[in-house]
């Protein structure tokens, strides 16, 4: 099938002026009667097959081809639809770090026609329980401690009251067709994808299978992804960040470069070189660090062909710098929210010059419209709240359709993210409309670090403000004993005790970078807590600015 | 004598981790104190505080272990900036 490709900008004239209120990206990589026909599971069955002899996973000096990948997953799912409380369309867990054992987990669990729910790596053990809790998750697979030369995943299902299970991962044997017949829909659950609500509660994203096929085919479209690229993976793949980049180069038969904790831009550096690696995707934090050491004279065998950001919003000299040290490979700045899948806009590497504070233009078969408080489309230049359509936006969220309907209406998802669109179509992102923060690429409201730390310290007030180091967001946790109230444990509360409590409970990039006890809280004009005074005892000056 | 520098350091990270035992000798690789977000943070705060811009290779566990190292590597770069300044003046 032919792909066909037309850009076109939804424009409306007034007698003296052209507006843009809309941005459309209506290319197509094939027709949405086609995609509608395909699960991510008939995909994934579809690439093992076409791609067999070809490596998925490099890690630790071992090579995974489609082929081992495909029989290992066939093997999970047999052991899945063994368990005699697995029903097709439970809600599995994966708490697996980048791994082929993630890979084996994830695909193993579409096939056996069940949903993956990916819990973060960082979450402690309240934090995973609660994430099962909302999802009604009833089995969690995670990797088992063994010396075997083959994956070993363990399975826990239950609660309070676990059974483990460790599942020796053979190699299953099954028909690609027979497979394929027995697959799921599209329009079915695939996935859910914990993202932080307003409230601080978490909520998990119903994403659908043609959701994920449908962003992938819309990524694959303007990022160059071949059979023959070699991705660093450091993103995790429970981030829908990472989970973008392993879909889009699963459906492509590319490699998936994984090593274990690069944590220094230098380590990071010497594994792209060392692996020959073509591309890497990271959050700007990570990208801004590695910017300055990278080069293509670094990468001397010229391997490298692009490197993308998203996650966050990278600061525009930085991004123009870094397109400068690693031409003629090219940077791709991309924005995206968990309830669209991944990806929503990006912006194409020849216009990093002159518009590298913008997100861009929506990516193929989204539209992108800016709004005001009344629900109207803005003319560019006028700053409202971005709001999204496409095949990616999600089906809503698990168990809460009150917060689902509060962000979509009408097929549009409402991204909270104010907005403006410029004269020449590309959007640039002004601030957030609801409080939530984002840090390393992570959003969540700083409401949950306060329920969370306040569940644990009674006795206490806590508040918990962002607020702006030089630019970047961060968090500061402010406690103060109530009146006539006498802290838990006993004996006072300190700065290294808030700390201790939030180590133990929260995820490690919700945790505060500053720790005050507070005697009297600054009130605003209403008697409430002034945050904003709160905030400004930290701030390093810079104004903050973020994109998702 | 701590330099002004090496104090900054110091107190920034003692704040940060609400640890009043670390001192410039401290392995912050060893105790496990240097994370992803303090890593970052310590380069942000060296460029915006210090005005002396880290390059990538120099971000590496060796001029992170102690905050000593740290802060001599960050005193030469100063000079050398301030030598490259006057010349360039």
């Amino acid at each position: 099938m032919p792909i066909k490709t037309s850009y076109s900008i939804g424009i409306s004239t007034t007698d003296d002026s052209v507006d843009v209120t809309r941005v459309d990206n209506q290319s197509k990589i094939r027709d949405i009667d086609e995609l509608a026909n395909e699960s991510l599971a008939a995909r994934f069955i579809s690439s093992c097959e076409v791609h067999a002899g070809q490596c998925v996973v490099s890690t630790g000096g071992e090579q995974f081809t489609y082929q081992r990948l495909f029989e290992h997953c066939v093997s999970f799912a047999a052991h899945l639809q063994e368990l005699p409380e697995f029903e097709s369309e439970n809600h599995v867990g994966v708490q697996i770090g980048n791994s082929i054992e993630y890979l084996i987990a994830f695909y193993g669990t579409l096939l056996a026609g069940g949903v993956v729910v990916p819990i973060p790596m960082t979450a402690p053990i309240a934090k995973r329980e609660q994430l099962c809790r909302l999802s009604d998750t009833f089995v969690v697979a995670d990797v088992a401690a063994c010396n075997s030369p083959e994956p070993q995943i363990q399975l826990t299902v239950g609660g309070k009251n676990a059974t483990r299970t460790t599942v020796h991962i053979a190699r299953g044997v099954a028909k690609f067709t027979d497979l394929r017949r027995r697959g799921t829909q599209p329009e079915e659950l695939a996935m859910l994808m914990f993202t932080s609500g307003s409230s601080g509660e978490p909520k998990a994203v119903m994403l659908s299978h043609q959701n994920l096929v449908a962003n992938c085919d819309s990524i694959c479209q303007f990022l160059p992804i071949t059979k023959s690229d070699r991705a660093l993976a450091i993103t995790p793949f429970a981030h829908a960040l990472g989970n973008s980049v392993l879909q889009t180069h699963v459906m492509s038969g590319a490699t998936l470069v994984i090593e274990e904790d690069l944590k220094f831009p230098a380590e990071q550096l010497q594994a792209l070189q060392k692996h020959k690696c073509s591309s890497l995707t990271a959050v700007p934090e990570v990208m801004e660090n590695l910017g300055s050491l990278i080069s293509q004279s670094s990468l001397t065998d010229g391997s490298l062909r692009y490197l993308a950001v998203a996650g966050g919003r990278m600061d525009p000299d930085r991004a123009l710098d870094l397109q400068d040290r690693i031409a003629p490979a090219n940077l791709f700045l991309m924005y995206g929210q968990t309830e669209a899948t991944a990806r929503l806009a990006y912006l194409r590497p020849d216009r990093l010059g002159d518009s590298a504070h913008t997100i861009g233009c929506a990516i193929p078969n989204v539209s992108l419209e800016v709004r005001d408080s009344e629900n109207r489309s803005l003319p560019a230049g006028q700053t409202g709240v971005l709001h999204a359509r496409g095949p990616n936006v999600m089906l809503g969220y698990y168990n809460d359709s009150k917060a689902t309907s509060e962000v979509m209406s009408d097929g549009w998802l409402n991204t909270g993210d104010l907005a403006k669109i410029g004269k020449d179509g590309l959007i640039e992102i002004c601030g957030r409309e609801s409080g939530l923060v984002k840090v390393q690429g992570y959003r969540f409201h700083p409401l949950e670090v306060e329920q969370i730390t306040a569940s644990v310290l009674h006795g206490a007030q806590i508040v918990v403000v962002p607020f702006s180091f030089f630019g970047h967001t961060r968090l500061a946790l402010c406690a103060r004993v109530r009146d006539g109230g006498e802290p838990e444990p006993k004996g006072g509360i300190e700065p290294a005790m808030l700390k201790q409590i939030c180590e133990q409970n929260l995820a490690p990039y919700m945790m505060p970078q500053r720790y005050e006890i507070i005697e009297s809280w600054p009130l605003n004009a209403g008697g409430k807590i002034d945050r904003k005074a709160l905030a400004s005892r930290f701030s390093k000056p810079h104004i903050a600015s973020e994109a998702g | 004598m701590p330099c002004e520098i090496e104090k900054k350091l110091v107190d920034f990270v003692q704040t940060v981790t609400t640890d009043t035992s670390i001192d410039p000798l401290t392995d912050l690789v060893l105790e496990n104190v240097l994370d992803s977000l303090l890593l970052m943070d310590l380069v942000i705060l060296i460029e915006n505080e210090m005005g002396v811009t880290l390059l990538g290779d120099e971000i590496a566990p060796r001029n992170f272990r102690t905050l000593e190292e740290l802060a001599s590597l960050v005193r030469v770069r100063a000079a050398q900036q301030r030598a490259r300044d006057t010349f360039a003046a």
